[in-house]
């Protein structure tokens, strides 16, 4: 035994190879998830490039941007119109047949319970958000994208209602047959702000599987306010650490729980709080402010209405000089015209707003 | 041994930390302070710096009070700050008491449940206006940490349906 060292490594040899191990995944753990998260993100704005593709063959057809229904239009969202568009005119037309045959909503009862509203369609959801990936045939189809309001607060059905951006609210009498909500003629030739500088979509995080306090998060939650009270800065005071709201905020849900019915601000933002900014509404119908939310990290993905789609940082000016912004009092209700008053992040929502603004 | 365990832990910790950086504004600077009603601080009201647009960058900026009546003034994220300049400010206080109804669009009944929330101003509406505050405050390179809203007056509280809606087109 003298003298005679056994062959192997001592605890304190081992202990440093795992030390060093240990070290390596460290610092390559984080590299992955990053690449993961690109790989999503890159996935997700695929996804926006061909919604924002669809509005183009939409308006090839119809000569008009998708419209929403609202009341005895139905209540749909513009995304039943584009349904053709993205390969799903299957679902398009069992929607059609029997709504055709009903004032209603769209997804009110016996409707509401029929196949073809319920599941995923892969195409809506943005794989960065963990509430869409999962394949549900239980609850309405999720959405993570949305249709600009532009810079215009939302009084009540989250239904657009204004002349600001390209969706409005489709007619019944001459567009029914031929499409959903082509009604009002809002088509290219009214982008005169220039279809590449005028935001057509973006991103909601959604809140389908959420209960509770999990609504106390900006991304699916939103905080209750007195809507019709409300500027866009005092829903901006909700917001609170950690992409949370402010303490001792009532919050609800409601973010993009069914693509084509649009109760409580369905496919809908507006470009006047900054991205991944809190979303405030009075918890039932009326009045919502609702910014672009997402789980990409700094920001959101935007498709322009020239099919292009760019990513828009949370830090987006959302004032102009010499005005108020945020602090502004519902500016736009009734049907206005005029620059916008909400930064290079308003002017990128107007349609026709004639700002000059160099885009982020 | 213990050494290289914590050292290992801290690394990772500090590895793991770096991935969660978001967008910030440069150049804002704190602004903070209290409000007051008639002396005693007012929890929960908001406060909103509109921009009198005299300085670029410019942006509004908000916060909510605590139970102290302390707040700290955000712009994009919580507690970052303010430009400097100078500023229309206003305070409000909201309170809406109630559940809202749950409408299922599986039952048409529920659809007809009434909204029985109220809303109650709980500060003067006299600083909920910009023109009629009297709170214009400018806020010098440095900040300001020593903000003081002292607001005065009575308070009616007059709590009204939320389906009231004060501004229809």
């Amino acid at each position: 035994m003298t003298g005679q060292r056994k062959k192997g490594f001592t605890l304190v040899e081992l202990l440093v190879v795992i030390a060093i191990i240990g070290i390596l995944i460290a610092l390559l753990l984080p590299a992955v998830q990053a690449a993961r998260e690109a790989a999503r993100r890159s996935q997700c704005t695929n996804n926006l490039k061909q919604l924002v593709l669809a509005i183009h063959g939409y308006h090839d057809t119809y000569k008009s941007f998708p419209g929403f229904g609202f009341g005895g239009y139905g209540n749909c969202t513009a995304f039943v119109g584009i349904l053709p568009n993205i390969e799903q005119k299957a679902r398009y037309e069992q929607i059609y047949q029997y709504v055709g045959q009903d004032s209603g909503n769209v997804y009110q009862s016996p409707y509401n319970n029929q196949t073809w509203w319920h599941g995923r369609i892969a195409g809506f959801c943005c794989p960065s958000d963990g509430q869409t990936t999962k394949d549900d045939t239980t609850r309405p189809i999720p959405a993570n994208y949305c249709f600009s309001d532009a810079d215009f607060i939302l009084q009540d059905y989250g239904r657009p209602g204004n002349n600001r951006s390209p969706f409005g609210m489709g007619t019944r009498t001459d567009a029914w047959g031929a499409s959903w909500g082509a009604g009002d003629g809002r088509g290219f030739a009214s982008v005169t702000d220039g279809l590449s500088n005028t935001v057509a979509m973006s991103e909601r995080a959604a809140s389908p599987g959420m209960t509770g306090s999990e609504y106390n998060n900006i991304r699916g939650g939103y905080a209750e306010i007195d809507g019709w009270n409300s500027k866009p800065a005092q829903c901006m005071a909700k917001k609170g650490p950690n992409n949370g709201y402010a303490v001792g905020t009532k919050t609800h849900g409601g973010a993009g729980d069914n693509f084509g019915y649009y109760t409580l601000n369905n496919a809908i933002f507006q470009t006047i709080l900054p991205p991944n900014g809190p979303s405030c509404s009075n918890g039932t119908t009326t009045s919502t402010h609702a910014p672009a939310t997402s789980f990409h990290s700094g920001g959101v993905n935007v498709g322009m209405c020239d099919g292009s789609v760019r990513f828009v940082s949370d830090s987006v000016s959302t004032a102009t000089a010499g005005t108020q912004g945020l602090g502004e009092w519902f500016k736009y209700v009734g049907w206005s015209s005029g620059e916008s008053t909400f930064g290079v992040w308003g002017a990128m929502g107007t349609m026709s707003g004639g700002e000059t603004v160099t885009m982020p | 041994m213990k050494l290289i365990g914590i050292s290992l832990a801290l690394l990772s910790v500090c590895l793991l930390m770096g991935c969660g950086s978001g967008s910030r504004l440069e150049g804002l600077v704190p602004a903070e302070g209290v409000v007051t009603l008639n002396g005693t601080p007012v929890d929960g009201a908001s406060v909103v710096f509109a921009p009198k647009g005299s300085t670029s960058p410019s942006s509004s900026a908000s916060a909510q009070t605590d139970a102290e009546g302390r707040f700290q003034m955000m712009t994009l994220n919580p507690g970052d700050g303010v430009y400097p300049g100078e500023y229309y400010v206003t305070v409000t206080k909201t309170v809406i008491e109630g559940e809202a109804p749950v409408i299922d669009p599986n039952d048409k009944a529920s659809k007809k449940a009434v909204d029985t929330r109220t809303v109650t101003e709980c500060l003067p509406m006299v600083y909920a206006d910009i023109t009629t505050s009297g709170l214009d405050q400018t806020i010098a390179a440095d900040g300001n940490k020593n903000i003081e809203f002292k607001l005065t007056g009575d308070v009616q509280l007059k709590p009204r349906k939320i389906t009231d809606t004060v501004r229809k087109k």
